[in-house]
């Protein structure tokens, strides 16, 4: 009875761990990419943010091994300098398309973040949990091109011309999952 | 699903207990530290809880439980400066299957857990998932049915193909306000 009794813990153990596969062997990692500063007007053609994650070491250790995206969210500190209050939002565009217009930049890109308020003149500074809010079902089309590795470019751009504003210190952070 | 087969294990382990006739269910709030593994976007917090421990066969002990863990924010540095990500929290709540050597002044015992976790955390939608436990743990007996464990554990919430795994170091007092012969 007590041999079987010590038998039936690392019985359940073994089937435990079995079924857990590969979930054991897995975790967490911060991807972090710096951008700087971006100053958009839309008066003019709009520069996005081109994101080859190949660039990044952290990504490269685990590449591979990507299950999914747990978290992501963009710091930095939007500055509205134009005379309105700002609706912003950031779009995703696959490969790298240069500078083009705000229009092109909403009518073809994804919506992946926002939308973010800023009055006239005023700065708003994107914390981590605050960015994290923003991106909702943005993290789908993120998580693809991430777990691909295919590379894509960001665009900040405003719901209504005219509008001008700066993107300071432009930071994309994403939380990957990775496992064996 | 896994709320009803937790629920079944339970009920099971009432049902076994009361017709094998020699019954032992106690009560244990426990308190300590958790550590998450692998985990970039939260740091260190305590834990707490309570078991119910209820012997079923001579080394063999059912442990209904439930869990509570807060977890440090974590803070990174970039050119946008310091940021910070809420930590959040942890409950959970099932069953573990312990298997104890040694007597009523001190016990050793290995064991294994199955529950249903909660994590939450601010701008993400709350992430209710299964979860294993395995663990150590030492008992030492001291008078008036009381008891203290410490034990050592690895939580892990199983999320699709990745998990969340914790290592909880914790200590508990036991009081067996019921044992039947």
């Amino acid at each position: 009875m007590i041999h079987r009794l010590r038998m039936i813990l690392p019985s359940l153990a073994l089937a435990l761990l079995t079924g857990a596969g590969c979930v054991l062997v897995s975790g967490q990692f911060l991807v972090k990419l710096e951008f700087g500063n971006i100053a958009v007007n839309s008066a003019s053609n709009v520069n996005g943010y081109y994101v080859d994650l190949a660039t990044n070491s952290t990504y490269n250790d685990h590449k591979s091994d990507i299950k999914s995206l747990e978290d992501i969210a963009l710091l930095g500190a939007v500055h509205n300098t134009g005379g309105s209050s700002l609706t912003l939002s950031v779009y995703l565009l696959d490969g790298n398309p240069g500078a083009i217009s705000a229009a092109t930049v909403t009518s073809t890109g994804i919506r992946v973040w926002g939308p973010l308020t800023v009055a006239a003149g005023a700065t708003e500074k994107l914390d981590w949990d605050r960015s994290a809010a923003l991106f909702g079902a943005g993290k789908t089309p993120l998580f693809s091109r991430i777990k691909s590795g295919d590379k894509f470019t960001l665009y900040a751009v405003g719901s209504t011309a005219p509008f001008t504003f700066d993107f300071n210190n432009g930071v994309l952070i994403a939380v990957i999952g990775a496992g064996k | 699903m896994m709320k009803t087969i937790v629920l079944l294990a339970v009920l099971a382990v009432a049902l076994s207990a009361a017709t094998a006739g020699a019954v032992g269910i106690g009560i244990e709030p426990f308190a300590g530290l958790s550590y998450p593994v692998l985990q970039d976007d939260r740091t260190q917090g305590s834990i707490w809880g309570f078991r119910v421990p209820v012997s079923v066969v001579p080394l063999l002990t059912v442990e209904p439980y439930y869990s509570s863990a807060s977890y440090g924010d974590k803070t990174i540095t970039t050119i946008a400066g310091s940021s910070t990500r809420d930590g959040g929290k942890v409950s959970a709540w099932g069953v573990n299957l312990l298997l104890s050597a040694g007597g009523p002044a001190f016990k050793f015992f290995p064991y294994i857990g199955l529950g249903s976790n909660k994590d939450e955390r601010a701008a993400t939608a709350d992430l209710t998932k299964s979860g294993y436990n395995f663990g150590l743990g030492v008992g030492f007996g001291l008078p008036m049915k009381l008891g203290v464990d410490v034990r050592g554990e690895l939580q892990m919430i199983v999320d699709g193909d990745v998990s969340r795994k914790f290592a909880n170091a914790t200590a508990g007092v036991s009081y067996h306000f019921l044992s039947l012969p």
